[in-house]
């Protein structure tokens, strides 16, 4: 325990804290709710992306995989990310800002049913958002949980509750305008902050070519830009995260809170230069810890994803350490809230105007739909892990592979049908489920490193535009 | 003339390609086809400046020839070695000439991108694509 990371960390969360009063106060209606009253200029907008894009997954993941393989995973998933905000602003920018002009467009589910004219397609989209809201929330929560117990004397289970508790009350309150101006907060501290662990990092490894050296006299693949990963799976992660992107519900909902087309001009600059910001954190700590390792000054490890924090304890000032914690807790709860925001969006909205249903006082219904969802997302993570990591399946390239096609392609594409769009969403649910739930039960359909949620989503891309009319 | 139509079947072609590469455990035939499904990204959301301006065409073709450009001298400075090149006594900046390919080279395409993206924002005004617009729901 120590008190300077302790107040950092306590000094972020006020902050927090203060946002999600300000915004409370100001959410109004359901369109401050789900799309910040359609308000949002480019800066907010852009590092509302971003940082939504970037998660624990990808900050502590990131650096264990870095720590543990080497360069592959930033190779093939952080640097194809960085790539794929700007294949989104070029597909969909402009189109979703427009699609949100039409009207009452909050959510994937309008947009959908906008384009196809069916409330089929709505219901499938709401289900599957739903889905995957309860098994990203889960992960969150765990992470919060292991964040929260290395900064204060607490085991990660009251950690995750504290932390969640956090991201309930601004999400309950500010709903979405709470999340892009928390965002914008945390953004700005995950970027700055890596770029300093970054450098920190280079000079506790001895400098970029003593790590290189260092690195090839022990495993020469560690100083590679594939480390021990192999290239098929490095290919299949630069399709599935950068094209992928495009198809990230917590990503692309971002287009419709933007209040003038002419935000979104420098917007995808802004998202890739800060996504890279981010990934210089990864690289940095993440070679940092493996030459020192090499060089015996390492503690050891429980598992590969304690590599970043056992680096900052280590090796670095409590203030760089609660500043990169600080962070760290920024990653967790921005990805977090948008998720909430978005679970919410599909029980309230998107399902039951699938069934002929609307709700009155959409509102309160959505603030106790981001209760519900915290409550069972909570709740699966603490009593129910395998079923956690069963809708943990419904990751990144559940989403792209459901959502890519009928989304994006549809929006682009006049001649695009309805039957495309739910067998696409049908076939990317089904795909995903039997490779992933196969794989953990020794059936393995594809080679050896191809990813799943990659193969899922060139076929239900392949789905979608051949379907039939 | 470049339609929708014609650059979503040649997404169609190039997507048929990825998944036969990964049936095959092919990663090249994974990664060469997939750089042309960004050109045809860019394409796609330059498609009405590119009507009205053929020479705009040129931007997406750049983008893939560079990419190409950058992941072929990859694979040749990597090609052959069990180690990725990861054994090499050459140096770019402290880094091995692979990783310096890659993260000096190839990463920054990933702002480059962006600037395009910026550079044509102004000169296409049209806020929506034209070709759709029409076509379904008053979008």
């Amino acid at each position: 325990m120590n008190w300077t990371i302790i107040l950092i960390a306590v000094i972020y969360m006020v902050a927090v804290l203060l946002i999600g009063v300000w915004a409370t106060k100001r959410t109004k209606s359901s369109s401050d709710f789900f799309v910040a009253g359609r308000s949002v200029g480019m800066f907010v907008m852009a590092i509302a992306a971003f940082s939504s894009i970037q998660s624990g997954f990808g900050m502590v993941g990131g650096t264990g995989s870095t720590f543990l393989n080497g360069l592959g995973f930033v190779t093939g998933v952080m640097v194809a990310a960085s790539l794929g905000f700007t294949l989104t602003w070029f597909l969909v920018g402009k189109r979703m800002w427009k699609m949100g002009d039409l009207g009452e467009i909050y959510t994937l589910g309008d947009v959908v049913e906008r384009r196809y004219s069916s409330k089929t397609v709505r219901g499938l989209m709401g289900f599957a958002i739903a889905l995957g809201v309860i098994g990203y929330l889960g992960t969150q929560v765990q992470a919060m949980g292991v964040i929260m117990s290395t900064v204060f004397p607490i085991t990660p289970t009251v950690g995750a509750l504290i932390g969640l508790a956090l991201i309930g009350f601004y999400s309950v309150g500010g709903g979405m305008l709470a999340g892009v101006y928390t965002d914008l907060l945390q953004g700005v501290i995950m970027a700055v902050v890596s770029v300093l662990a970054f450098f920190v990092a280079i000079d506790k490894g001895g400098g970029i070519m003593n790590m290189t050296v260092t690195l090839q006299h022990s495993k020469p693949l560690m100083a590679t830009p594939y480390g021990t990963y192999s290239m098929i799976t490095i290919a299949s992660w630069f399709f599935l995260f950068s094209l992928g992107a495009a198809g990230q519900p917590h990503f692309i909902t971002k287009f419709l809170m933007i209040k003038e087309a002419k935000q979104l001009k420098w917007g995808a600059l802004t998202s890739s230069i800060a996504y890279m910001m981010t990934t210089l954190l990864v690289i940095g700590i993440g070679l940092a810890a493996v030459v020192l390792n090499i060089q015996g000054s390492f503690p050891k490890l429980g598992s590969s994803d304690q590599a970043l924090v056992a680096f900052l304890l280590n090796f670095t000032s409590p203030v760089v350490a609660g500043l990169i914690i600080a962070g760290l807790m920024a990653a967790i709860m921005s990805t977090g809230n948008s998720f909430l925001n978005l679970g919410a969006a599909s029980i309230v909205r998107d399902i039951p105007k699938a069934f002929n249903l609307k709700l009155n006082n959409e509102l309160l219904w959505s603030r106790i739909a981001v209760v519900i969802l915290l409550v069972i997302s909570t709740l699966f993570s603490f009593y129910l892990n395998t079923l956690v990591a069963l809708l943990g399946v419904f990751g990144w390239g559940t989403f792209a592979s459901a959502i890519f096609p009928s989304v994006v392609l549809g929006i682009v594409w006049a001649n695009a049908t309805k039957q495309g769009a739910i067998g696409s969403i049908v076939i990317s649910l089904a795909v995903n489920f039997i490779l992933e739930i196969g794989g953990k039960y020794g059936l393995h359909v594809l080679p050896k490193g191809v990813v799943n949620g990659a193969f899922a989503l060139a076929v239900s891309i392949a789905a979608f535009i051949t379907s039939p009319c | 003339m470049v339609s929708t139509n014609r650059l979503i079947y040649a997404l169609l072609s190039m997507i048929v390609l990825v998944i036969l590469g990964m049936l095959t455990a092919s990663w090249r035939v994974i990664l060469y086809p997939y750089l042309f499904v960004i050109g045809i990204s860019v394409l796609i959301g330059l498609i009405s400046l590119i009507q009205s301006n053929r020479k705009f065409i040129w931007l997406p073709i750049g983008l893939v020839g560079l990419y190409l450009l950058l992941f072929i001298w990859l694979d040749v400075v990597s090609w052959g070695s069990p180690t990725g090149g990861g054994d090499s006594v050459n140096y770019v900046l402290g880094l091995v000439p692979s990783t310096a390919i890659f993260f000096l080279g190839i990463w920054p395409v990933s702002v480059l991108a962006p600037l395009l993206y910026a550079w044509t924002f102004t000169k296409d005004n049209s806020l929506a694509s034209r070709v759709t617009e029409s076509k379904y729901h008053g979008v």
